[in-house]
Order: structure tokens, then C-alpha cells, then sequence
């Protein structure tokens, strides 16, 4: 019983609420709902009329029929804001002219009254059409109706012929009065509602571009996060190829040398040559642990804010840590930057890059000839480049392009150096958003270019 | 002069002196000359009168002059001599264009426990 009163009670509201799109425009829904109030009253007030037009031939009956069909269906249409209100919408126009149909085939009677007796039921599921299985179960009465009505066809009787004819006079003309409110009501609320509806789409047509802007920028942003991510990924991933990689040498030399050792076997000398290579082996770990120690330690640096540096400072502090070696060599190291030339990085990371880069061209200068190194910027779009040339060795490419960035490849055996500068600074400049390329001539020179992001 | 005469290219002297270590207890009857750099080899093969290698153990990733480096002059230089690739790689890529490019069939990747080792040697030296 509660039941069947909160479905009657949410019928109304929801017819009295049809057409109000915004909660914000208080007026204007007053004014929607005193409209929607009347014309619900019109209507179950006029509907008892339409026999009037039957008995005294003003209509046909299915056109009778028709009409309060199309009013009932006119407001639920104009309930649209309801979520399923299409579905009851399209519900009602069927079951409409399934209604009409019948009443035009079989006669005003047994039409009318299978609109009297399904009509409950039909308000009854109209409100609960949220799950499928509803509108099937409302379907599948309508289609039992029908076969009842088509079976007792001939039993069924007019019920209110006589009480009507007696009121016949007045009910007439107020009934033509309700009904002209009715329409313009509610043809009055559908234009309102039209507006509003149009006026609530621009608006959100507005904020969908701006949204739709917005997220175009957030995900160029999380593109370019994803493309550092995943160089990050990348580098810690062959990172730790190198890591196990590397240890794993000198570890499993240690053990080949223990397993080796033989405590029956008293020669001496192969005892001592034992003893001495595990200890080479244990050397050679602890020289890569700190080679290790060292990458991890520049990688700190990455957790630096960027901030704008200044190239010259750079360079200016790169020719003091080198004063003796640019000094021995007689090198001469000209800038081709503005004075005020800035670069926006992690400071440590960019020193060191260059650091690396022009203490590889003074140890890897031809004999007999004075290093001269030419450090050059250049600006273009987003990128800022930063050129390191010498005119050394130079390097063979051809042979050693894929491997002149890896960890522990050296190309000169004749030269003290670990094969890690130039792994750090491609890494690390990777991690930065930025890269290192190299050409090089071999007895001519070499060229470095840096390429970084300008913000 | 041995029966055997085993060159041995690494840049890693421990594995080199773990390896002649291991051979000179199992196998007396085999010899090693050994270079921790490509290039020397090469130099060696090139010049060398008396006995040539009858097998030659290469490591791939070597400074300066890498394995793939030393097969492409080696191969100039037309010799009769087995290689048997002993590296730290075991990537996919490289054991292919060891077989396919090289024709190399014994791929060995290191490190290899005294056990491995010696089976190795065993199953070359017994041929």
C-alpha cells in the first residue's frame, strides 16, 4: 500500500516537476510548476468529458482516444529530464496507438475500455521502468489485455452513458475551457523548457571546450611525463643490467678460485697464485662498487630543482678544476656563447656533463698538438644546443658509435680512464628531458652536441 | 709442443688466469696463449710462424676492439681455426650473429662456475 503511494505520489512530482532543468532558476520553476500543477489538473478533470464528444457524435471515438493520448504523452516528453523518460515515452506512444487501433477496429467500447483498465497499471510500471525486466512485464500485460479484450469483445458494455448525459450542458462547455488551457499550458511550458534546455546546452557546450582544451594540455603533459618516465625506466633498467651484470664477474671469479682450492694439495704455489687472484678479484669488485657509487651519487643530483644557470660560470668553474691539465697541454678552450648566455638545468648535472667532455678532449688530444676545445650555444624553437668541439683523435665511429655512450667501453687503451664519463652524461642528460650526440673524424677532432629542453 | 694449443682473448685478466689455472690442472696435454686485447691477438696471428691455435676462445665485448671486430679480420685472414665464443652476453641478439654470421656454434656465457669450465674444456679437448 506504502508502495502504491509513493508511486502515485512520485507520478505527480514528477509530472508537476516537467520541464525543470536548472534547481538555480527558483522563479522561473515556481512559475513551471504552477503550469505543470493546472494542466495535471485539466487533464484528469477533462478526461471524463472526452465520453461527452462520443455520445453526441462530436468525434470520431479513436480520435477521442488519440487526444488524451497525445496529452499524456506531451508530458512525459516534456519530463525529459528524468533519466529514462524516453523509454516511457516511447512506451506510452505505443501502447497509444495499439490503443487507438483497437478502438477503431472494434469500437469505441471495448477501446475505451482497455484504456480504463490498463491505464493503472501502465502508471503503475511508468515509474519503475529503471529496470528492463519492468518494461517487459509491462509489455507482457498490455499483450494479455489485448487477448482478454479480443476474447470478451462481445460482453463488454458502455459504462457511464447515463450519468454523463445528465450534466451534459455544463460539462460540455468547461471541458472546452480546460481543454484550451490545457494545450496552451502546455505548449506555454514546453517553450520555456526549449529555452532553458538551449540556454543549459550552450553553456555546457562552453565549458566542454574549455574542458576539452584543458585536457589536450594535461595530456601533452602526461605524454611528455610518460616519454621521461619511460627513458628513466630505461636508463635505471639497463642501470641494473649493469649492476648485476658487472658484480657478478668478479663474484663468480672469487668463487671459481675457492672452489678450486684444494686443502689436501699442499703445492704451495698454486695455493698462493689462488689466493692472490681472489684477491685481484676482490679488488676488482670494490673498484666497481665505487664506479657504481659514483653513478648512483650523480644520479642524486637529479632530485636538484632545475634553476637558470649561467653557461660562463660553468665553463669558468670547469678551466679552474682543470687549471693543470689545460696548463700541461697548452690548451685553449674559446666560448662562443652571449656572456648572459643561460641554461635552464640542474646545475651539477650540466657541469659535470661538461666537465666530462672537455677533460676528454685535453687527455684525448693528438701528440704534438695543443688542444683547442670551442664550446658553442645555440637556440632554436624549444631546444637549446651546446656544442663541445676539440680537435683531437677523434673517435672511430663506424666501429664505435653504439657502444661510445656504454658503461665501461673505452676506446684508447693507451690513456688512464674507466669508460664511465661519457655513460654519466648521456644518462643523466636522458633523465633530464635532454640527449648527447657525438660526430668525430678520426686525427681531426671530435664534435659534442647537447640538446635541452629551454624550460 | 703440445697437443693443443688454445688461444684465449679476454679483457678480463681473472678469467683469463682462472681458466689457465683450470687447464693446466685437467689438461697437460693443452698449451694457452692468452691476450686481454684484440688486437694483440690479431698482431700474433698475423706474425706467428710455428704452431697456429687449434681453437681460439673469444670474449665479445672487449675495449677498443670487440669480438665482432676481431672475427671480421680474422676471417681475412683465412685460417683453419675453430672459435669458440666465451662472453658475458647472452643476449638473443648476439648469440644470433654469432651462429648466423660467424658460424659459430659454441656460445659459452660467462661466468661460469669450476664445474662449467672444466666441462667445457673436457668436451672441446676430447674431440
Amino acid at each position: 500500500m506504502t508502495q502504491l503511494k509513493q508511486h502515485i505520489s512520485s507520478f505527480l512530482t514528477a509530472w508537476i516537476d516537467a520541464g525543470i532543468v536548472s534547481t538555480d532558476d527558483t522563479a522561473n520553476n515556481y512559475k513551471l510548476r504552477s503550469i505543470n500543477k493546472f494542466c495535471l489538473f485539466c487533464l484528469f478533470t477533462s478526461s471524463p468529458y472526452y465520453f461527452v464528444f462520443y455520445y453526441y457524435e462530436l468525434l470520431p471515438p479513436f480520435l477521442i482516444i488519440l487526444i488524451s493520448h497525445i496529452f499524456f504523452s506531451l508530458v512525459v516528453l516534456l519530463n525529459k529530464v528524468n533519466k529514462y523518460s524516453w523509454s516511457k515515452f516511447i512506451l506510452i506512444l505505443t501502447t497509444s496507438l495499439s490503443v487507438v487501433s483497437i478502438t477503431y477496429m472494434l469500437g469505441f467500447d471495448s477501446g475505451f475500455h482497455l484504456y480504463l483498465y490498463t491505464s493503472p497499471l501502465f502508471i503503475f510500471w511508468l515509474f519503475k521502468l529503471e529496470e528492463k525486466r519492468n518494461i517487459f512485464i509491462a509489455f507482457l500485460t498490455y499483450v494479455l489485455v489485448y487477448i482478454l479484450l479480443f476474447y470478451f469483445k462481445l460482453n463488454i458494455k458502455p459504462l457511464y452513458p447515463v450519468i454523463f448525459k445528465i450534466f451534459f450542458f455544463d460539462i460540455y462547455s468547461l471541458n472546452m475551457v480546460f481543454n484550451l488551457f490545457l494545450m496552451l499550458g502546455l505548449f506555454y511550458n514546453y517553450s520555456i523548457y526549449y529555452n532553458l534546455l538551449s540556454n543549459n546546452l550552450l553553456s555546457k557546450q562552453k565549458k566542454l571546450e574549455e574542458e576539452i582544451n584543458l585536457r589536450i594540455v594535461s595530456e601533452e603533459n602526461i605524454k611528455k611525463l610518460f616519454s621521461d618516465l619511460s627513458k628513466s625506466y630505461s636508463s635505471l633498467e639497463s642501470f641494473n643490467f649493469i649492476v648485476s651484470h658487472n658484480l657478478r664477474a668478479p663474484l663468480s671469479n672469487i668463487k671459481g678460485f675457492l672452489d678450486m682450492y684444494d686443502k689436501t694439495n699442499q703445492d704451495l704455489d698454486t695455493n698462493n697464485e689462488l689466493i692472490e687472484n681472489v684477491s685481484l678479484a676482490a679488488d676488482n669488485l670494490d673498484g666497481i662498487l665505487s664506479d657504481l657509487n659514483v653513478v648512483l651519487k650523480s644520479r642524486k643530483h637529479l632530485l636538484e630543482g632545475k634553476e637558470h644557470v649561467k653557461l660562463k660560470d660553468i665553463i669558468r668553474s670547469i678551466k679552474i678544476s682543470l687549471n693543470a691539465e689545460i696548463e700541461k697541454s697548452g690548451a685553449v678552450i674559446e666560448e662562443f656563447f652571449p656572456d648572459e648566455f643561460t641554461v635552464f638545468t640542474i646545475k651539477t648535472l650540466l657541469n659535470s656533463v661538461l666537465f666530462n667532455l672537455v677533460h676528454n678532449a685535453i687527455k684525448y688530444k693528438r701528440d704534438n698538438l695543443s688542444p683547442h676545445i670551442r664550446i658553442i650555444s645555440h637556440e632554436s624553437g624549444s631546444l637549446v644546443t651546446l656544442i663541445v668541439g676539440d680537435n683531437g683523435q677523434g673517435i672511430d665511429l663506424v666501429k664505435y658509435k653504439e657502444r661510445i655512450f656504454g658503461l665501461y667501453n673505452r676506446f684508447n687503451r693507451n690513456i688512464e680512464g674507466k669508460g664511465i664519463g661519457l655513460y654519466l652524461a648521456k644518462t643523466n642528460l636522458q633523465m633530464m628531458g635532454g640527449d648527447i650526440s657525438v660526430e668525430s673524424i678520426l686525427n681531426e677532432g671530435t664534435v659534442f652536441k647537447i640538446t635541452l629542453n629551454k624550460d | 709442443m703440445k697437443q693443443y694449443l688454445v688461444m684465449m682473448i679476454d679483457d678480463d685478466l681473472l678469467t683469463i688466469k682462472f681458466n689457465t689455472m683450470v687447464v693446466k690442472k685437467n689438461h697437460p696435454e693443452a698449451e694457452l696463449v692468452t691476450f686481454i686485447s684484440a688486437q694483440d691477438a690479431l698482431e700474433y696471428l698475423q706474425t706467428v710462424t710455428n704452431q697456429l691455435p687449434d681453437i681460439i676462445f673469444l670474449d665479445l665485448n672487449m675495449p677498443v676492439m670487440n669480438g665482432w671486430d676481431f672475427m671480421d679480420e680474422f676471417k681475412k685472414l683465412n685460417l683453419d681455426i675453430e672459435v669458440v665464443v666465451l662472453t658475458s652476453s647472452s643476449e638473443k641478439e648476439d648469440i644470433d650473429k654469432s651462429v648466423q654470421s660467424y658460424g659459430i656454434d659454441k656460445y659459452f656465457v660467462k661466468p661460469l662456475s669450476l664445474d662449467a669450465v672444466k666441462t667445457m674444456f673436457r668436451s672441446i679437448f676430447s674431440k
